[in-house]
């Protein structure tokens, strides 16, 4: 079966690409474009194996969205991979902190990201 | 440049209402002294008169120097009210002046205010043109790396759809060899159908014979029986003739003749049995041969067939080796051909890095109109702005600095000293 992968991010340009090189590589991609958004739809029941998100997001950005998701049920240990522009090494502290599994900065090649995602989703 | 116009009309007001009111002062003082001096001549004729008498001088001399004292104390009045109209002038235009001096430092100082804030636009300006020049270069990268991509992708489905059509030339002949192949089938299929009825037509053919040779072997037996029997007739009949004698002597010839013609027939009887005997060994030998034909058909038959499911076999054998590559091939371009298209996905992030880099920058500029705005309402003027738009554009580089550029995306780590790819 093949896995989900959350992917949040407010450009529809880095959600429609990183969709379409996920789905190639053989994963189920859900979308959402604020981490509310996709806060709600975890709580709404959406189970993925593997979350990417943005740090700067309108709503909620994706240190709020680490730290509540990693509160809810179930989500503890799945792979949380922050995608952004943001190099500054506090901010990699912080979501280190909240419980991040890696930071990549943008822009991440398609063939670079499926090795992260098969290093840190073993059978994907 | 309000306050300086202000003052500039006050100055030039003050002038002209100083200027009117000499002219006023000057205009009174002419009329009243006129009006004093043609009053006392007219009321007082007689005294100018005395007055030129008690000098010793004439009349119109004394009228003249009556009239210059009498021109002379109203223009030193009219002076007098001038000086002092002009003193009280004075001083306001003084003011005035003292007003606009301040008005003038003033403006310097906001000129010089103005002219740093220009710089400090001017510098920002830089830093965006900077911004603006990057987000052209990176785009132009991006379109370079789709552009790239593209042409690799077009010559690896080039290359796939070449493989392909040499591959269905390949699968062409091995499909003739194929046919051919069911085609040899088809006719051994045939040939091992027919087969039982012919061997059966062949043994009923055979035995049919063997039949009829066997009665001719019976009809020589019973010639030879008849043969022998009638020797020992016409021996008998030779005993007999001899024990008649003379009257036998007859007999006897014909006795001889019929022993002759046993004998005869005896011959007769072995030359059949011996040529039915040649006839059956030509028969057995004639069917021999034919079995022999037929072996070699059939061995020849059997051969083809051998051959035929050989050939089949390697046909087979080439087929599953030709899917199998094919497979493989079709799998590495396909593996190939999402790979580059993945890469050139990954190139799209260009646009949201440069997204986020024009909002960071769009921002900027929308909090410099601010303070641009803020300049009519603050009682400072541009005094304070050269310093908000420097703190304004240090935070800008600051935050500038804190984002990923894609033309580092090869390197290993950032300015920031994190790692592009960093797993906690």
């Amino acid at each position: 079966m093949p896995k989900t992968i959350l992917v949040v991010d407010d450009s529809v340009t880095m959600v429609m690409s990183l969709k379409t090189s996920l789905q190639i590589a053989g994963f189920t991609v859900e979308t959402a474009h604020d981490g509310q958004q996709a806060l709600d739809k975890l709580k709404g029941g959406v189970k993925p194996d593997l979350i990417i998100t943005d740090i700067n997001m309108p709503r909620m950005g994706g240190i709020d969205f680490i730290r509540h998701a990693r509160a809810l049920p179930g989500m503890r240990f799945t792979p949380i991979l922050a995608l952004t522009t943001e190099s500054q090494q506090a901010k990699r502290d912080e979501a280190k902190k909240l419980g991040a599994t890696g930071w990549l900065l943008k822009p991440v090649s398609g063939t670079d990201l499926v090795k992260v995602i098969k290093q840190v989703l073993p059978g994907a | 440049m309000t306050v300086l116009t202000e003052q500039r009309r006050k100055l030039a007001e003050a002038s002209v209402r100083q200027a009117r009111t000499l002219r006023r002062n000057m205009a009174i003082s002419t009329v009243l002294g006129t009006l004093l001096l043609s009053l006392m001549v007219y009321h007082t004729h007689a005294w100018p008169e005395r007055l030129s008498q008690w000098l010793g001088i004439s009349e119109a001399t004394v009228l003249a120097v009556l009239v210059a004292i009498a021109l002379l104390s109203t223009n030193f009045l009219a002076g007098l009210v001038f000086f002092r109209t002009s003193y009280r002038n004075a001083g306001s235009l003084g003011h005035t002046l003292e007003e606009l001096d301040d008005e003038l430092v003033k403006t310097e100082t906001q000129l010089q205010a103005s002219r740093n804030a220009m710089h400090a636009t001017a510098d920002m300006d830089q830093a965006f043109q900077d911004c603006l020049q990057q987000n052209l270069q990176d785009s132009e990268t991006s379109t370079l790396g789709i552009i790239e991509r593209t042409g690799r992708l077009n010559e690896a489905a080039g290359k796939l759809l070449e493989y392909l059509h040499h591959s269905s030339a390949n699968a062409s002949t091995m499909a003739v060899d194929i046919q051919q192949g069911v085609e040899d089938m088809n006719k051994i299929a045939g040939f091992v159908r027919e087969l039982p009825d012919k061997i059966r037509q062949d043994a009923e053919v055979i035995h049919h014979i063997l039949q009829e040779v066997k009665q001719l072997e019976g009809l020589a037996a019973s010639i030879q029986q008849i043969s022998q029997q009638t020797n020992l007739l016409a021996l008998n009949a030779a005993i007999e003739a001899a024990r008649a004698g003379d009257s036998g002597r007859g007999f006897a010839v014909v006795a001889t003749e019929v022993r002759a013609l046993a004998n005869r027939a005896s011959t007769a009887a072995d030359t059949i049995e011996s040529g039915l005997s040649q006839a059956l060994s030509a028969v057995e030998r004639s069917l021999a041969t034919s079995d022999l034909g037929d072996s070699h058909h059939h061995l020849e038959k059997a051969t083809q067939v051998v051959d035929a499911f050989q050939k089949l076999q390697d046909s087979y054998e080439d087929m599953r080796q030709f899917y199998k590559t094919l497979f493989s091939v079709v799998t590495q371009h396909n593996t190939e051909l999402a790979e580059q298209i993945a890469d050139m996905l990954g190139l799209m992030q260009y646009q949201d890095v440069e997204g986020q880099r024009l909002t960071r920058m769009t921002d900027t500029l929308a909090e410099r109109c601010r303070l641009y705005a803020g300049v009519e309402q603050s009682p400072t003027g541009f005094q304070g702005l050269p310093e908000d738009l420097q703190q304004l554009l240090a935070r800008y580089l600051e935050d500038e600095s804190r984002h990923s550029h894609p033309d580092n995306r090869h390197q290993t780590t950032t300015a920031d000293a994190g790692p592009r790819i960093e797993l906690f």
